[in-house]
């Protein structure tokens, strides 16, 4: 009886133990994962994109472009959007990185990067080099074969 | 002979068994009440958003998940008691996110709103059956402000999706 009252306790003790740890590191990941959320800057220098998580998912919308005008002193739109209906929606505010996930070793995976330059949507992997700069790498097909821009954290993180 | 004839038939067979047939059906309308980002705080000339979590349950419409072959967005009704209304908007944008599916955008108003309502139609092609398999998602609306505005904006409306059933 005593031996089984044992077990009982020892088996109460080890969940607990487990459930307490996989708690703590899922906290743990959520904070790292949250390291992406803030103003960056592409290395072009020619917009600022705020990163927000909505969920367990992160989004960057342009909030500031360099030049926000086009040669006809309008806002600029989405005008090489392959989607017609997108070419009057103004590229401010346009969401261009959608649905990252943190898969720890601070990446960030399964996400699409859009190019408003040519109206192209790439697969996506966002690196964290260091607290302020990304590697942000857009492919088609696979990771081997893309391209890799280096952004700036515009609020540098202490 | 006989066999070809026989194999054709069968194949007549499955593939009418295998046809579906959809009935348009609408889900809602669901009311939702949100505050673009910043809350309380000053709103500022720009980009600005508003997330409402939207719980999705088609049985409440009387059509059972598995009877879903297409879905997307009918309409959409947003309102405001901001003294501005929606004026201070050069563009409105509707789209939803999930856990589980991609950031779809399903309407957009590309020229500024006025008064204190104003309704989107969705996009024909905008299709969002994959949402059909989460219990919630994330209903995004945001839109350029021309100026700052130092008071809360709240926006209430309401939507209704499309949905092809199988359900008779």
């Amino acid at each position: 009886m005593k031996k089984n009252k044992f077990a009982w306790v020892m088996f109460a003790l080890s969940a607990l133990f487990l459930f307490a740890f996989t708690t703590d590191n899922r906290t743990v990941q959520q904070e790292e994962g949250d390291a992406l959320v803030g103003i960056w800057s592409p290395s072009h220098g020619k917009a600022k994109v705020k990163i927000t998580k909505v969920g367990t998912k992160y989004f960057g919308k342009i909030v500031w472009l360099k030049e926000p005008l086009n040669e006809q002193g309008e806002k600029k739109t989405d005008r090489n959007n392959p989607d017609a209906k997108m070419h009057d929606t103004p590229l401010l505010g346009y969401k261009i990185l959608k649905d990252f996930e943190y898969v720890g070793k601070k990446t960030w995976e399964n996400g699409t990067i859009y190019d408003p330059e040519n109206g192209s949507l790439y697969s996506c992997t966002i690196k964290m080099t260091n607290k302020n700069t990304l590697d942000v790498r857009g492919y088609i097909g696979v990771s081997m074969i893309g391209r890799t821009d280096t952004w700036t954290r515009l609020e540098k993180s202490k | 002979m006989k066999r070809f004839y026989l194999v054709t038939l069968c194949a007549a067979i499955f593939a009418l068994g295998s046809c579906t047939s959809y009935e348009d059906k609408e889900y809602g309308p669901v009311s939702f009440e949100v505050d673009l980002e910043g809350g309380e705080e000053m709103l500022f000339e720009g980009p600005n958003e508003a997330i409402s979590t939207i719980a999705f349950n088609p049985e409440e419409y009387g059509f059972p998940k598995e009877s879903v072959g297409g879905m997307r967005l009918k309409s959409i009704t947003l309102n405001t008691t901001n003294e501005e209304g929606f004026n201070v908007f050069e563009n409105l944008k509707v789209e939803v996110s999930s856990e589980n599916t991609e950031m779809l955008v399903i309407g957009v108003l590309n020229s500024s709103p006025e008064g204190k309502s104003v309704t989107i139609e969705g996009l024909e092609e905008a299709k969002i059956e994959k949402f059909n398999e989460v219990s919630e998602f994330f209903l995004h609306i945001s839109g350029n402000l021309t100026k700052d505005l130092e008071s809360v904006f709240t926006i209430t409306g309401e939507f209704t999706l499309n949905v092809e059933s199988s359900e008779k």
